[in-house]
């Protein structure tokens, strides 16, 4: 049985936009080391904002409990305490050492090259192994694209090598924001299978946000689900794990 | 982490050089005129300067009329910072004495002017160490004159009107050595002060017992009535003048000529600082302002930077690595541009202007600082970048806007 990789509990965060304050809730999310999970559905339901929090790219208003615990058995990383501490460096560490980004296009760097931008949370993290880049880039397919700038290939081939820059590092969790959403359907469906299959392979829990929860569920992405709640008077959206074999729709996420 | 940034902040500018080059090209057009007009400043002052500090008699501080100096106060004189050379100097009436070529036609003799010399003597430099008690130092002019070279014996003697009628003493001298054309115009023979002191002793009515010269015997402190003095360096010159008249005595110096070439060089390097500062700032400005655009420009990378774990003192180097890659790559290319300008400039005007003179040039000191300043610009001008970056969120690399 998989221990789990990321626990959390009683996390809030409030977001204010010009519509107004959007809250999102978190009461427990227990995501299992390996697992794959998607979070789906429509834009403003909070996905964005379980996201952020997860990429600690976002501070929690609340948090009982966000605790990382990575893969090999190490002592586990209090999320919620290095945030009240609020050091941009600790935050910063644990981001480069556990976690790998996915972004929407990609968020390759245009001004080096695919291989050096592959390469780049390795060198972060002070590793480089050249084998560990050709064995990912012959997985994913783009070993003759090493050489080329960003800017010279497909967007199908900047997600796969943007998957390739999120495993390099060996991270415990990857994070994939609409990694599709650039793509037409056939790229799309390429890019989610190496991405499900390659995180799998190295053992990395994913979780991806996304919109569409059919291509979710075809790769059988376990949904985390949205439902909506008025939280201290605010709209908002209580986020939980749905049950196993569940969809997104028969756990009641989308309005 | 700091490595890895600037290796990005340098691998951008590579991705992008043409914007940077144009960057650096304008970095070089503000500072290359920069260094010219400043080489064209020092080269022409240093040339003027250097005329005036050749010629030691532009050093010379030269006393009016006769005074009753002491030894203290020609030891005082002698222990200034600021004086190279001080000997005493008899009454001018009675230091001249005549000299004559052994065997010469009468009447061929030659009055001369007598100056006290000893080692050290600008005016005579090293033939100054060949002066004794019965070895001369001849003008040109009055080597000529007497048709002697260096090495010969000429016969020297004086005269004085005393009771007994008129009265001549002689003394045969080697001639050391011929002074330069430069260093006295007129007949004149660098002595020793104890020969000078002689024969003013001697003509006063005295006698003196080491030459055998006959006459009364005084004692007591010798006193003179003038003295050669020479300060240090031209800038030493106004001061010791000053010092010299607030002791009531009356100096000529050509301290004027000096005064008015360092008024140059001030108000030379007045404008110069004016321009330059006005220049720089300006482009200091024009690079913060588009070293900020590249940070705005270049928003979503920086933030995946950011959101890949590294921390905002390491993403903050991004932008001054680029500002100082430009003032470096500027500052090359300004060097290189003032290169080939004061080539041009030196083999236009040099040959005729200034005696062969350099007329725009720079000292390794001057580039030094030049390059200090050009570098410190481009970090300082990038200050403002960093400060962007320090606030961009890895929120914002997560997804586009």
């Amino acid at each position: 049985m998989a221990d789990d990789v990321v626990r959390l509990e009683g996390v809030l965060r409030l977001r204010r936009n010009g519509a107004g304050a959007f809250a999102v809730r978190i009461e427990k999310l227990d995501l299992a080391a390996g697992g794959a999970y998607a979070a789906a559905g429509p834009s403003g339901c909070g996905k964005s904002t379980l996201l952020d929090i997860l990429a600690l790219a976002l501070r929690p208003d609340r948090a009982e409990r966000f605790v990382l615990e990575p893969a090999g058995g190490r002592e586990a990383i209090d999320i919620a305490a290095a945030w009240a501490d609020g050091s941009d460096a600790i935050l910063g560490r644990i981001r480069r050492r556990h976690i790998g980004y996915v972004l929407q296009t990609g968020g390759l760097l245009p001004f080096v090259t695919v291989a050096d931008n592959i390469a780049l949370p390795a060198r972060l993290n002070a590793r480089s192994d050249r084998a560990r880049l050709i064995a990912l880039a012959e997985r994913l397919g783009i070993v003759d694209q090493l050489a080329k700038y960003p800017a010279d290939l497909s967007v199908g081939q900047r997600q796969r090598a943007a998957i390739a820059r999120a495993l390099i590092h060996r991270p415990s969790i990857v994070l994939a924001d609409e990694p599709t959403a650039a793509l037409d359907p056939e790229a799309a469906e390429i890019v989610m299978t190496l991405l499900v299959e390659q995180t799998r392979r190295d053992g990395a829990t994913l979780v991806v946000a996304t919109h569409d929860h059919i291509r979710a569920q075809r790769h059988a992405l376990v949904p985390i689900s949205f439902a909506p709640v008025r939280i201290g008077g605010a709209p908002g959206s209580s986020v939980a794990l749905a049950p196993h074999g569940q969809s997104a729709e028969a756990a009641g996420a989308v309005p | 982490m700091i490595r890895i940034v600037a290796g990005l902040a340098l691998r951008d500018c590579l991705y992008d050089r043409r914007l940077f080059i144009c960057f650096a090209a304008a970095f070089a057009a503000v500072l290359a005129p920069l260094l010219v007009i400043y080489g064209l400043k020092f080269g022409v002052v240093e040339h003027l300067v250097g005329t005036l500090r050749d010629d030691p008699r532009n050093r010379e501080i030269v006393g009016a009329g006769n005074h009753n100096f002491d030894a203290a106060w020609f030891a005082r004189m002698a222990a200034r910072a600021d004086v190279a050379f001080v000997i005493p100097r008899t009454r001018a009436l009675w230091a001249t004495g005549f000299l004559e070529k052994p065997g010469a036609v009468a009447g061929r003799s030659v009055t001369a002017e007598l100056i006290p010399t000893a080692d050290g003597d600008p005016l005579l430099g090293p033939l100054a160490a060949q002066v004794g008690p019965r070895a001369i130092v001849l003008s040109q002019a009055a080597s000529r004159r007497l048709g002697v070279d260096a090495g010969e014996t000429v016969n020297f003697w004086v005269v004085r009107d005393g009771a007994a009628g008129r009265e001549r003493v002689d003394l045969p001298v080697t001639v050391a050595a011929v002074a330069s054309a430069a260093a006295f115009a007129r007949d004149g023979a660098f002595v020793s002060l104890e020969l000078l002191t002689a024969v003013e002793d001697w003509r006063d009515g005295r006698g003196v017992p080491a030459l055998g010269w006959a006459g009364e015997i005084r004692n007591g402190a010798r006193l003179y009535a003038n003295y050669r003095l020479f300060a240090r360096t031209i800038f030493d010159v106004s001061r010791l003048e000053a010092d010299l008249q607030r002791e009531g005595l009356e100096v000529r110096t050509r301290s004027a000529e000096i005064e008015a070439i360092v008024a140059l060089d001030r108000n030379l390097s007045l404008v110069f600082v004016v321009v330059a500062v006005i220049a720089m700032s300006g482009y200091a400005l024009s690079l913060a302002a588009s070293l900020w655009a590249n940070v705005e420009r270049k928003r979503r990378e920086l933030s995946v930077i950011r959101l890949l774990g590294v921390p905002r003192r390491a993403a903050r180097v991004f932008p001054i690595v680029q500002g100082v890659l430009i003032a470096a790559v500027g500052l090359t290319g300004a060097l290189a541009l003032y290169a080939a300008a004061a080539t041009l400039i030196n083999n236009l005007y040099a040959s005729d202007y200034l005696e062969g003179a350099e007329l725009c040039r720079l000292l390794p000191a001057h580039v030094a600082s030049a390059a200090a300043g050009s570098l410190a610009v481009g970090a300082i001008a990038s200050l403002l970048a960093s400060l962007r970056v320090v606030r961009i969120d890895p929120a914002e690399g997560l997804r586009d806007e």
